[in-house]
């Protein structure tokens, strides 16, 4: 475990906020959502999301049936966001660079306040902070050189990639659901380990908004804890110059 | 028997990332991986198979009644958000009717599939809440039905 330390080179390489919500919003209210100016002018391609699903009943040919999932709203690549807008959640994706957790939730509420204006109220059941970090791992250094989630395994150091998932109540704040996984492999032809952060913290009967963003920050310090519990000392001093 | 949507919340969520979507596509989805390696191979159709295999007895109305309700249990986690799934058991009673059922801290949720034409969907509640019950048909709305399972 290392100490807490504002990292001059975070290995952060994604952050995602989200809120769900009770109800199913119409997609029109999406759509009003999507060419709002603001959101038209900062996120101008807009996908959307389709699923498409072979259903077969019975003895009849089987037919595809498709669904319009929301919409995935992608600002210009230099500013590196994206708003996932679907019928029951919203969130804000920043990837390609680090930005502070106090401006990134300003911006995720500027949005939010945005699509309630276009939705109405809506009921927020939970909220999610995840951060994706990648901790690049050369041909000297072994996995629990750099992360001190480790588990033991007897078939030696040449694995294709590792996945292992931890879920628990964080201790200090037991309304947060922390869910950790770490996975080595190669991400962009480099080799390392992806530890991923997810957090969750279901909403009951409150919904003022200090209340909801003051569990969006105790959030933010559980994954400061839970980020520097996982790694090293030595991951440390290589994100830190 | 208890079913759980955990494995598939989480592998939903893992894949949306812009970053690293792709690399957890690649480890979930390795061939090269066998299914016990793998904790998050399972999905909707997977649970449906489960049960269409636990209760061999089911009648052909309650496979295609369960067909109908597990597709709209799939385009809540697609489309809507798979956090509104939730783990649920299933039980085949002694009048051979399907029982899928949750119990959540504001009471017990259940969907009773009867062998030959009926489905019920009741909610009975621990505390104050409104005590809900009603019947659909094969075509009925199963889209309020999957609504209505998740949310309590």
């Amino acid at each position: 475990m290392a100490t807490f330390i504002k990292l001059k080179n975070p290995p952060i390489r994604e952050i995602i906020f989200t809120i769900s919500f009770n109800e199913n919003v119409p997609l029109e209210k999406l759509d009003a959502f999507k060419i709002l100016p603001i959101i038209a002018e900062e996120f101008p391609a807009v996908d959307k999301g389709f699923n498409t699903q072979v259903v077969a009943n019975n003895n009849e040919t089987p037919v595809s049936k498709t669904n319009l999932d929301g919409y995935l709203l992608r600002s210009p690549i230099s500013v590196a966001r994206i708003i996932q807008a679907r019928r029951g959640s919203f969130a804000l994706h920043k990837y390609n660079g680090y930005v502070e957790f106090e401006t990134l939730i300003d911006e995720f509420f500027k949005y939010w306040d945005l699509l309630i204006q276009c939705t109405g109220n809506l009921t927020i059941n939970n909220i999610s902070v995840r951060y994706l970090n990648f901790i690049e791992k050369n041909n000297q250094e072994k996995v629990e050189d750099l992360i001190t989630v480790v588990t033991n395994q007897p078939y030696g150091e040449k694995l294709d990639n590792t996945f292992t998932q931890f879920k628990f109540q964080y201790h200090k704040k037991p309304e947060i659901a922390a869910t950790i996984i770490t996975a080595k492999g190669r991400v962009q032809n480099i080799d390392g380990i992806v530890l991923d952060i997810i957090l969750n913290t279901q909403i009951g009967g409150r919904q003022e908004r200090e209340f909801i963003w003051n569990s969006f920050f105790d959030m933010k310090s559980a994954k400061n804890d839970l980020f520097f519990r996982s790694i090293t000392e030595k991951a440390i001093k290589k994100y830190n110059i | 028997m208890n079913t759980t949507f955990d494995h598939i919340i989480l592998r939903t969520e893992l894949v949306q990332s812009e970053t690293f979507g792709d690399f957890y596509e690649e480890i979930l989805d390795s061939n090269e991986g066998s299914s016990f390696c793998n904790p998050l191979i399972e999905d909707v159709s997977e649970l449906l198979e489960n049960i269409l295999l636990k209760y061999e007895s089911l009648t052909a109305f309650q496979k295609d009644v369960l067909y109908k309700i597990f597709s709209e249990f799939n385009h809540i986690r697609t489309t809507i958000d798979p956090k509104r799934l939730k783990s649920f058991t299933h039980d085949l009673n002694e009048d051979e009717e399907l029982l899928l059922f949750r119990e959540s801290e504001n009471g017990l949720i259940n969907i009773i599939i009867n062998p030959e034409d009926c489905i019920a969907f009741s909610f009975i509640p621990n505390n104050e809440q409104k005590r809900t019950f009603y019947f659909i048909d094969q075509n009925g709305d199963f889209e309020t039905l999957a609504y209505n399972f998740f949310s309590n």
